[in-house]
């Protein structure tokens, strides 16, 4: 998996260019779209919670990578825009979406020794795409140009603001 | 999706649900076989133990090198667990090689016999959680949430989250006498439910 701090930035990234876009969107909502791509990685739990550990308290099998699967992120994102105020929900399930979306797109990209990727669509169906063999979870240069890019649409973004008249 | 049907007692019996079928899904790929986010190969955890029963078959390998020609990884620390890579150098995917001792790797392809593998794929360097990596990996988590802090509010009548009004941006306030004069013919209360935001 790419590391999570270049996920958010791409989350950033693809919400500001829909703020620039849509103009409802303001910060929040762009930290929605952020929190979407950061959300896969709730399975990095299994760093502080083995699988194993859980398995064996509960006494059944138990793997916490459903998380980072389709199945897994349609679930607890409905949860998160649960938490969130009525009138926010419709919007937040979309940009959540459109965040997890982008972070399945780049780790779908990475470089894997079988030359496929994870099953992304579990659990309605096992099929694992061919990986993108781009880069390796360990390359840094990602994360530079996720950071350059950010930097770039940061400034395009505070322009366009600049330029365009409030309306209502 | 405005409101839920029975108010809070829906949002409750939602948020319930959904976390029950959440756990369902992590019971249940606990149960899968191939596990969502693994290869469908067998792995050196599998193979190393009894290696006579994947003869023939497609592996994946990690390991550490520990001889160079041939090439001969051991997946078991102590430099237990040899396999022999067959022309691993030549399918090196992300380096130019050739392999030295010590370097990290992952080989896959098929078994050709109890301690021999087939190289068709290898990967060098990849290791799963390194340290640096999770250190950048909270940064990542930090900047979320301190965003999400800034921005959003827990609004205790709701019991949900809402936007925190809007912060002036610099540039918008050469556009605030606009704002201001539309906001006026709205009804007070259109304001102070927003906060009173406006400067």
């Amino acid at each position: 998996m790419t590391d999570v701090l270049t996920h958010v930035i791409a989350g950033y990234i693809v919400g500001t260019l829909l703020a620039m876009r849509y103009e409802w969107m303001k910060p929040a909502h762009v930290t929605l779209v952020m929190i979407g791509a950061l959300s896969p990685d709730f399975v990095k739990i299994q760093l502080l919670v083995p699988d194993g550990f859980v398995a064996s308290v509960l006494g059944v099998p138990f793997s916490w990578s459903a998380l980072h699967t389709a199945g897994g992120a349609v679930l607890v994102l409905c949860l998160g825009t649960l938490a969130l105020a009525p009138d926010e929900r419709k919007r937040a399930l979309v940009l959540f979406a459109i965040g997890a979306s982008s972070h399945h797109v780049l780790d779908v990209l990475l470089l894997t020794p079988t030359g496929y990727s994870y099953a992304v669509f579990w659990p309605l169906t096992e099929y694992r795409l061919p990986s993108g063999g781009l880069y390796l979870s360990t390359d840094r240069w990602p994360a530079v140009v996720a950071g350059l890019s950010a930097a770039l649409v940061w400034a395009i973004a505070r322009r366009y603001d600049d330029e365009t008249p409030v309306s209502d | 999706m405005q409101e839920l049907p029975f108010g809070q007692y829906g949002r409750l019996f939602a948020g319930v649900l959904l976390l029950g079928l959440l756990g369902g899904c992590l019971l249940w790929a606990g149960t899968t076989p191939d596990d969502p986010l693994s290869s469908t190969y067998p792995d050196e955890i599998e193979v190393t133990p009894s290696p006579e029963s994947y003869v023939g078959e497609q592996v994946r390998l990690g390991g550490i090198v520990v001889e160079t020609d041939p090439v001969v990884i051991a997946t078991r620390r102590g430099g237990y667990g040899r396999f022999t890579a067959v022309g691993a150098n030549d399918h090196l995917l992300n380096a130019d090689g050739p392999l030295e001792r010590g370097d990290r790797v992952t080989v896959v392809g098929p078994l050709d016999d109890e301690s021999t593998l087939v190289a068709e794929r290898v990967i060098t360097g990849e290791s799963s959680e390194t340290r640096s990596m999770i250190v950048i990996s909270f940064v990542g988590g930090l900047w979320v949430a301190g965003r999400f802090v800034r921005d959003w509010r827990f609004d205790r009548s709701t019991l949900a989250f809402v936007p925190r009004p809007k912060r002036e941006p610099r540039s918008d306030r050469s556009h605030g006498a606009v704002t201001d004069s539309k906001r006026g013919t709205r009804s007070g209360e259109t304001v102070s439910d927003e906060g009173g935001h406006r400067d």
